[in-house]
């Protein structure tokens, strides 16, 4: 397939994937300097970053790719959603360590996140009313989701003090306008309403991507004190 | 000029949302300035889809930048307001200690200094007010009681005056009692009012006092009549007895004059023995000097006593080498006496053998040419020379002998000088043991000299002292002759004075007598006196 792009895809992905390292090398340096106990949450902060940097990497290199559908046959790689896949993972454990989910509302907080990248990927290679229920079962993943962070787990949250609960709704908030956008661009894209070419449908998710890989890193370090106290005390004090 | 920029936009939560949107203003363009870089590489047909891409991207990018303000700002902002409104409830349910701080410096932070001036306000205030609600409830109940109070002040005060009208009656019947004399009376209330009891105790006790003092006074009455008669013949007799003083010290004054002049004299005689023992001292200091001279005289002389007696000796010893050496000579001409008598005896002979050979010559004839003629004259010559040496051998001799018989003299004189050298140098050790004497005395004495000197100071210093205590002493006798007049004046004015007591003393006595009459008019109890007595 022949386009005129302002820039190869190659050069997008290689592009983005150098923001988002040097994103994470910033973040990580930091990190490497804190104190044992904040170390090793500020690197699983940086983490994201890292993969999604070398996601875009292997994007670039266009492994792992599969023909997405209604694009007249373009290639897409599924390793992206292989990271969304541990990214989300990472800022579900992060909530977790944050506001102290249990065991049960963070395997229940994990499924739909987990689920989205999958419904999203299973919806880009199928037809017809598949692709339909694949799309809806990533919004409703979405809406699970975003139920989950701001129903039953806000209240776990509010029991976890103010600035906890306060980086708790800036992650929540994040992570839903981010995944939002994402699910909006997916919706707008060539492949399902066409608004979107690829360049710029493109663009705007590694934009997304570099939003939500480094402000989530950001939110993180700035934030590393809080992840000092013990499960116990916090608990006993939010009682 | 960074700080700065950033300071002022974290002090104005306006200044930040507008950073923000300045921010998304900036981070949108580029992407659609990217976005028509995009529109203008493609072909013109696709000019129109990639327009309506780049603006759902925009969209898109847009909703998400403004999203990302409103999680950042938004949630910051959201959690200080709500924390501050659950603190402001706290307030409002009156815990007043509820801490009100936050790290932000912006309109939210002077939001909370606010609410925290609201309520050290309102603590100050509900403070004010719960003290001023109980300085109210006091003072409401203080005016109660003070009510209470003044309504049985005001019973009492009735109550007392009643008590006290009666009272002041029996005040008044027992003081009109005691104004007729009869210090016998007393007062008895029988009430509970302190003050009311006092008086009483203290009329009573004034009356008893009273009582006692006239009773004193009657006694001393008595006693003052009686002194006073004493008192005037006291200075009758004081009278005499100072005139007898101011005799006295006239007497004393003469003598204390006498005494002055006597001391002014001693005092010259104490000055001309000061200078007599200074001279003393002087002269003494003088015969300190001259013994030191001649105890310096004593050992030079001592020394050259000591000289001459080795001299002496040497003198003696060289005396003994003369005598051995004139003895030696004796012996030497008595040996030349030998030698003489021998050359006599040669000369003998020669004159023997010149007889024979005359005799010889005698017998060889005589004539010319003869040979004993020759030998004749040799005979005659030999003869004569034994005749000359016997006679130079007599004058040796007889020198020999002179020399000899000096020489023994010589000798007997020598020991005569040595004798009397010896003699001599006994008298001159002799000598230096009575200069060694001498020498020791001297020192002695100008020992005892300076003894005499420091001692004739001493008492030079002493007559001093003893003449400058005299002056005084004098001075103190004019002193005492002039007190002593003075005293005699004031002798004589006493004398005047106890008459006028004496006439005093006769005038109190009337008095007494006058003070007795009076105080018979009060009546004082055995009882009173009995008491007065035993105090």
């Amino acid at each position: 397939m022949t386009e005129n792009l302002l820039f190869s895809p190659t050069a997008l992905y290689f592009g983005t994937a150098l923001l988002l390292a040097l994103g994470a090398l910033v973040f990580f340096s930091r990190a490497a300097l804190a104190s044992g106990d904040r170390r090793s949450i500020l690197i699983l902060g940086t983490l994201p970053a890292m993969f999604m940097a070398l996601t875009y990497v292997m994007m670039g290199l266009e492994l792992l790719t599969v023909t997405v559908t209604g694009t007249g046959g373009r290639e897409q790689s599924v390793v992206r959603f292989v990271a969304y896949t541990g990214v989300l993972a990472i800022v579900v454990y992060v909530l977790r360590e944050l506001v102290y989910l249990s065991q049960k509302q963070f395997v229940l907080l994990l499924i739909p996140f987990v689920a989205l990248p999958w419904f999203a990927l299973a919806s880009w290679v199928t037809t017809g009313a598949v692709e339909s229920l694949m799309s809806g079962g990533a919004f409703l993943s979405y809406l699970a989701g975003a139920y989950l962070l701001y129903g039953p787990l806000s209240k776990v949250a509010s029991r976890a003090g103010g600035e906890r609960r306060l980086l708790y709704v800036k992650v929540t908030h994040l992570a839903v306008l981010c995944w939002g956008a994402l699910i909006l661009t997916s919706a707008l894209s060539e492949q399902a309403a066409g608004m979107l070419d690829f360049f710029v449908g493109q663009l705007v998710a590694s934009y997304i991507d570099l939003l939500f890989m480094l402000v989530f890193a950001a939110l993180v370090y700035n934030n590393r004190d809080l992840f000092t106290g013990k499960r116990e005390q916090v608990e006993k004090t939010t009682d | 000029m960074r700080g700065a920029l950033s300071t002022r936009i974290q002090e104005r939560y306006s200044f930040k949302i507008g950073a923000a949107l300045a921010g998304i203003f900036v981070l949108t363009l580029a992407v659609s300035v990217i976005f028509g870089l995009h529109i203008d590489a493609g072909p013109q047909e696709e000019a129109t889809d990639r327009g309506i891409a780049a603006l759902a991207g925009l969209m898109v990018l847009l909703l998400l930048n403004l999203g990302l303000v409103g999680i950042v700002l938004g949630g910051n902002v959201a959690l200080s307001l709500r924390q501050l409104s659950e603190r402001a409830e706290r307030i409002g349910a009156g815990e007043f200690d509820v801490e009100i701080e936050t790290s932000r410096n912006d309109e939210i932070a002077d939001l909370y200094g606010s609410i925290a001036l609201m309520r050290d306000e309102l603590r100050e205030m509900v403070t004010d007010l719960e003290q001023t609600r109980a300085e109210i409830e006091a003072e409401r109940q203080r005016a109660t009681e003070a009510k209470e109070n003044a309504e049985r002040l005001q019973q009492e005060a009735e109550a007392q005056n009643q008590q006290l009208l009666d009272i002041a009656e029996r005040f008044s019947e027992a003081m009109a009692h005691s104004a007729d004399g009869d210090l016998d009376q007393r007062l008895t209330v029988e009430t509970d009012d302190k003050a009311l009891q006092s008086i009483a105790d203290s009329y009573n006790e004034m009356l008893t006092e009273l009582g006692a003092a006239v009773a004193k006074a009657q006694g001393s009455a008595m006693t003052i009549d009686e002194m006073s008669a004493d008192l005037e013949n006291s200075g009758r007799e004081i009278s005499r007895g100072s005139q007898d003083v101011a005799h006295a010290i006239t007497d004393i004054a003469q003598g204390a004059e006498k005494q002055a002049e006597e001391l002014h004299e001693a005092a010259g005689e104490i000055s001309s023995l000061s200078a007599a023992t200074e001279e003393v001292a002087s002269t003494t200091t003088e015969i300190a000097k001259q013994s030191d001279d001649v105890s310096t005289l004593a050992s030079d002389g001592r020394e050259a006593a000591s000289n001459t007696a080795e001299m002496m000796e040497s003198t003696v010893e060289r005396t003994e080498t003369v005598v051995e050496t004139v003895d030696e000579l004796v012996e030497e001409a008595q040996q030349i006496e030998q030698v003489i008598a021998t050359i006599d005896e040669i000369a003998d002979q020669i004159n023997m053998l010149a007889l024979n050979a005359n005799i010889e010559a005698a017998r060889a004839g005589s004539g010319a040419g003869n040979v004993g003629d020759g030998f004749a004259v040799v005979a005659n010559e030999v003869k004569n020379l034994a005749g000359e040496a016997m006679k130079a051998v007599d004058d040796i001799e007889r020198t020999l002998q002179s020399v000899q018989g000096r020489a023994v003299e010589t000798a007997d004189e020598i020991s005569e000088v040595d004798a009397s050298i010896r003699t001599a140098e006994d008298d001159v050790s002799r000598v230096r043991d009575q200069l060694d004497t001498i020498a020791q005395d001297i020192n002695d004495v100008d020992t005892s000299i300076q003894d005499i000197n420091r001692t004739a100071d001493e008492q030079a210093t002493t007559a001093q002292e003893i003449s400058t205590i005299v002056d005084s002493v004098a001075e103190i006798a004019e002193e005492t002759r002039d007190q002593t007049g003075d005293v005699s004046a004031t002798s004589q004015e006493v004398t005047a004075s106890t008459e006028t007591v004496a006439n005093l003393a006769q005038e109190l006595d009337e008095q007494a007598e006058d003070l007795s009459d009076i105080m018979s008019e009060f009546t004082v109890s055995r009882g009173t006196l009995a008491t007065i007595e035993s105090n």
